[in-house]
Parts: structure tokens; C-alpha cells; sequence
């Protein structure tokens, strides 16, 4: 059992340094994470998520700050600790590809504890929620990259643990698999109240998940907040405005029209060009970009302002890090 | 860790090896090859060779294969883990890391054992070399098989940090066959004192001294082969623990436990 009365997680002036001579991987980070919450540690390439959530399982040392998991203390109780836990890290296996997805659940069950009757329908159990029964007795190299991260996410609950780690869990997946994922992380969380920590670059995924984000880059905190409350607040007083064009934009016009209008993205195809841009509100802005639009021969096919998403946020918020650092 | 743990990764051990069975048969058949070139070499290079001489090469033939064995793939279990992605998952099963690559070992251990007495035995039936096994020469295996066990320790620490270890790995492999009297007797004194610092040595002397000249425990005490193997395994012992110990604790400072 966790520690009663404590969050699922408390991270509190972690700081790594990994040399001297770069700056630090992560630098003095705090949150704590209440139990029953999806938490969304977000952030560009290299800002210290994959470090954050190493520090966290123990499997980097910080260089100081300290972390509570499930209520202990893991510079002194970590295998404790360790036991109330599940993780999927990226850029890792995590599995036996050797070895059946069944032969692994009962090796890593083992290997947790699990024994008997209890670890037989233990694994049954998570096949199933991951979909996965049909095609358990067969090498794990053999299954669809989408098949082989269910086996690595049935892995990581099999022991139902309090908290789960979850590194870029749906990196490269096709949709159905990722919804699969999506559809476990949720049950795990409301039907069985645990805590769930996520890592992604997918940010309508994070958006539809998270309870709460929190924004890192270059190792320091941008933002932490309830997503909606964070959406809200960067991206509510600051509508988008989305912009309908005819045809495709080429690259040179739209690099000059972000470099002018920050924030502005883009996504294309041969028929229309859709501009989002989370802008100030005032019609001026608008009525420069048009002209800008117009000067450049793009026809605009409509126009209309929409709520911002995550999306949208962490580009504003990501574009600047040195404006929301703390 | 519970005792399910241990036979997970007996089992685990055991799929695999039906996953690579192309490479353990090829190790069997290497095993045979070897220990008949090595026989007819020393016959013709020794015409008072004989029965004596060929199961001394048994002896010393079958402990080297086994403890070299059991050491090389302790020591190059951090590095095959982290090159299938599944260290970081030992590291996070809830145990000190140092006992779930004891259980793993221990799947070495018996699967090497079982297979390399195995042979021994079954060659030794072929040849005419049968001999009474007495429990002090299984006392003596078992103590030159922690030695063993011991420098894979430590070199399974060094791993953890330096990652690619397969030339020293290989030097020490040829240093255990030729240095350690495993195929025929060490007589030169300079050899024979840097011999005695290695591990297997002491084992595979007293080993030949029980099993070849029937010498008793007190016998063996008295000849010193107790004292230095149980020194001998100790020392090993020991490096492993404070070499894995600082190992894991340094990559974990470093982050470089998954890398490879």
C-alpha cells in the first residue's frame, strides 16, 4: 500500500546536472501530483521530461531536490517505492522481443511478485483490457509496432501499480492503437483511482488526458496548471483566429509571415492552406496580416475566430520560454 | 527475492536458449571438438599421457568451460539487457538491482552446470573415464564457480558504466584457459605464482588432487588448496560486490544505464 494522506508524487527542487560545463538537464523543478490524476509533464526536445521522469523512478540520480513516490522517500526507500510503480520509457523495448507477450507478463509477474493462480488471471485480465488475447502466445518480435507497446503498457500494470510512468507511450503508433493506449490510461485512472505521469509531443493527446500540465523547457518550469485553466489563460484572451487560403502556401511566404506574426502555424494540403494564429484580438493585427495576405497573392476563402487548443498554447508558450521561466 | 522470481528467470533463461538453439548446439559441439583435438594433442606431444593425463584435461577442461562460461555471461548481462531495452525495467523491479542480476545469474549458473557436467560425464562414459564423484569435489566446484561468479560481478559493474568491455572479456577468457592450468598442469614457478591469483586455479588443482589423487578434505587442507581457494573466492567475491555496487551507483549518477 501507498502512504495515506500523500501525494502520489512530490518532486521538489530537482536539479541534474549531467557536466559542469553544460547548463542543467533539469533545474529546480517542483510539482507534486495528487492521486487519481493524469499529469502531463510536456515540453520541446530536450527540455528534461525523459530526465524528470528517470529521476523520479530512480534510474537517474538527481544532483539535488528530492523525490517522493507513493508517499517514500527514494533516495532512501527506492525498491519500496518501486513497488507501487509502472513505467514505459521511451526509446526502450521494455519487453523481451524474444519471448511471447504471455511468456514476458509471466517472467515480469514473477519478477514483481505475482505467483500462482492470482498472476494467471492477473495476466489474463490485462491481455484482455489491451486487446491483446488473441495474439498473446506469440513472439513479441513478430507483432505490429502498435502490439508490441500494448505488451510493454499490460507490463507495466500487471502489478497494478499506484503510479504509472508513461514516456512518449504512443510514439509512433497508428490511431487505432493509440486509442487503445488512450482508453487504458483513462480506465486506469478513473475506475481504478490511480495516478498517471505522461510524456508526449502529441498534443491533442495530452490535451483529451491530462488533468494537469506541467510546461518544461531547458529544464525549468514555463507553466503548471489544470489544462483547461491553462488553455485559458495563454490561449483564451488570445482567440485563434483561423485563416481558410486556397491552394498551398510555399515555404518562403509562410517562414516571413511567422517570423512577423509569432505564434502563427500552419497546416497545408493541395486544396487549402489553414493559418492558426493565436493573435491579440485587435482588428488592426488582423487587418495587417490580411494586407500581408493579400500582397502575397493568397486568396483568403474564409475567416473566423475558434478557442485555442494545447496545441496552439505550447507553440506560444515554447516560442519564448525566457518571457514564462520561474 | 522470492523464490518465484528466481525460477522466472530460470524459465525465462530457458526460452530463450529454444530462441538461440542454433548457437547452443554449436557451443556443444565446439565443447566435444575441443576437449578431443586437446586429448590427441597431448597424446601425441606425451606418450605417458594416458587415462590419467586425459581425464586431468577433463577436470581442468569442463570447470574452465563452465566457470568461463557462467562469468562471460554475467559480466555481459548489463549489456545485452540494455541493447533489448529491458535494463531499465530490471532496475525498476522493486528489488536492489545486485539481486536481480543474482537471480539471473543463478539461471546461468544451473543451465551452464547442468549442460557442461552433462557432457563431462557423458564423455567420460565414452572414453572410459568414469570416476567417483565425492561431495567434497562438488564442495570445491561450487566454491571455484562463486570465484567465477564474482569477477562477472565485477565486470558486469564495469558494464554498467563503460559499456563495450568485449576485448578485455576476451583477454581474460585466454588468459583463464592458458593461465589457470584448466588443460594441463602449470610447472613453470613464475607462471604458476601469477596463476594462483587468477580465479579457477586453486579450484581446478584441487579438483585434479581430489578426483585424480583421491586426496581427502584434510589432505587438501594440509596442502594449502582449502586456504587459497576459499581466499582465493572470497577476494573475487568481494571485487564483484564493491565493483557492481559503484557501478550501478555511477551510471545512475551519469544516466547512462540504458545506453549501450
Amino acid at each position: 500500500m501507498s502512504i495515506p494522506d500523500q501525494p502520489a508524487i512530490r518532486v521538489e527542487h530537482l536539479i541534474k546536472s549531467y557536466s559542469p560545463d553544460r547548463p542543467n538537464a533539469v533545474d529546480g523543478i517542483n510539482f507534486e501530483i495528487a492521486k487519481a490524476t493524469i499529469f502531463g509533464l510536456l515540453g520541446p526536445n530536450g527540455a528534461g521530461k525523459t530526465t524528470t521522469i528517470k529521476m523520479i523512478l530512480g534510474l537517474v540520480l538527481p544532483s539535488s531536490g528530492s523525490v517522493h513516490l507513493a508517499g517514500f522517500d527514494m533516495s532512501k526507500e527506492r525498491n519500496r517505492a518501486l513497488r507501487h510503480a509502472g513505467a514505459i520509457l521511451e526509446g526502450s523495448r521494455n519487453v523481451y522481443w524474444r519471448l511471447s507477450a504471455r511468456t514476458n507478463l509471466e517472467y515480469f509477474g514473477a519478477l514483481r511478485g505475482l505467483k500462482g493462480k492470482s498472476c494467471t488471471q492477473r495476466i489474463e485480465e490485462v491481455l484482455e483490457l489491451v486487446e491483446l488475447a488473441d495474439r498473446a502466445d506469440e513472439e513479441v518480435r513478430y507483432l505490429s509496432r502498435g502490439m508490441q507497446q500494448k505488451v510493454a503498457l499490460a507490463t507495466a500494470i500487471l502489478h497494478d501499480p499506484d503510479v504509472l510512468l508513461l514516456d512518449e507511450p504512443t510514439l509512433g503508433l497508428d490511431v487505432q492503437a493509440a486509442r487503445t493506449i488512450e482508453k487504458v490510461i483513462r480506465q486506469f485512472v478513473t475506475q481504478h483511482g490511480k495516478t498517471v505521469v505522461l510524456t508526449t509531443h502529441q498534443m491533442p493527446l495530452a490535451e483529451r488526458l491530462s488533468d494537469r500540465i506541467f510546461l518544461i523547457d531547458k529544464g525549468k518550469r514555463i507553466v503548471e496548471g489544470p489544462t483547461r485553466e491553462v488553455i485559458a489563460r495563454f490561449g483564451g484572451q488570445r482567440e485563434t483566429m483561423e485563416i481558410v487560403l486556397a491552394g498551398e502556401v510555399s515555404p518562403l511566404i509562410l517562414g516571413r509571415l511567422q517570423l512577423e506574426f509569432t505564434g502563427l502555424s500552419a497546416t497545408t494540403n493541395e486544396e487549402k492552406t489553414i493559418l492558426s494564429w493565436i493573435d491579440s484580438g485587435s482588428q488592426k493585427e488582423f487587418l495587417r496580416l490580411q494586407s500581408k495576405l493579400d500582397a502575397a497573392g493568397l486568396t483568403i476563402l474564409q475567416a473566423g475566430r475558434r478557442a485555442a487548443t494545447l496545441e496552439e498554447v505550447f507553440v506560444q508558450l515554447t516560442s519564448h520560454p525566457e518571457k514564462w521561466t520561474r | 527475492m522470492t523464490v518465484t522470481a528466481l525460477g522466472a528467470e530460470f524459465r525465462r533463461s530457458l526460452r530463450l536458449a529454444r530462441s538461440y538453439w542454433l548457437e547452443y548446439v554449436a557451443d556443444l559441439i565446439l565443447y566435444i571438438l575441443g576437449f578431443l583435438l586437446l586429448s590427441a594433442v597431448f597424446q601425441a606431444a606425451s606418450p605417458n599421457y594416458g587415462r590419467a593425463g586425459m581425464l586431468s584435461t577433463l577436470i581442468g577442461y569442463t570447470t574452465w568451460k563452465i566457470c568461463a562460461s557462467v562469468l562471460e555471461d554475467i559480466a555481459r548481462v548489463a549489456s545485452d539487457e540494455a541493447r533489448t531495452g529491458t535494463l531499465e525495467q530490471l532496475f525498476l523491479a522493486g528489488w536492489p538491482p545486485g539481486l536481480v542480476f543474482t537471480g539471473r545469474s543463478l539461471g546461468y549458473v544451473i543451465s551452464h552446470t547442468l549442460r557442461g557436467l552433462i557432457l563431462a560425464f557423458i564423455l567420460a562414459g565414452l572414453l572410459g573415464l568414469l570416476q567417483p564423484i565425492s561431495p567434497v569435489a562438488a564442495i570445491l566446484f561450487v566454491l571455484t564457480l562463486l570465484g567465477a561468479c564474482g569477477l562477472g560481478f565485477a565486470l558486469a559493474g564495469l558494464t554498467l558504466v563503460y559499456k563495450r568491455i568485449g576485448g578485455g572479456l576476451h583477454l581474460l577468457w585466454q588468459m583463464l584457459v592458458f593461465f589457470t592450468g584448466a588443460l594441463a598442469p602449470i610447472t613453470h614457478p613464475l607462471l604458476a605464482g601469477f596463476a594462483k591469483l587468477l580465479p579457477l586455479t586453486w579450484g581446478i588443482s584441487a579438483l585434479r588432487a581430489n578426483i585424480l589423487d583421491t586426496a581427502g578434505s584434510a589432505e587438501l587442507w594440509q596442502g594449502g588448496f582449502w586456504q587459497g581457494l576459499l581466499i582465493n573466492t572470497l577476494i573475487y567475491l568481494t571485487l564483484g560486490v564493491v565493483l557492481f555496487t559503484w557501478g550501478e551507483q555511477r551510471a545512475r549518477q551519469q544516466g547512462v544505464l540504458a545506453h549501450y
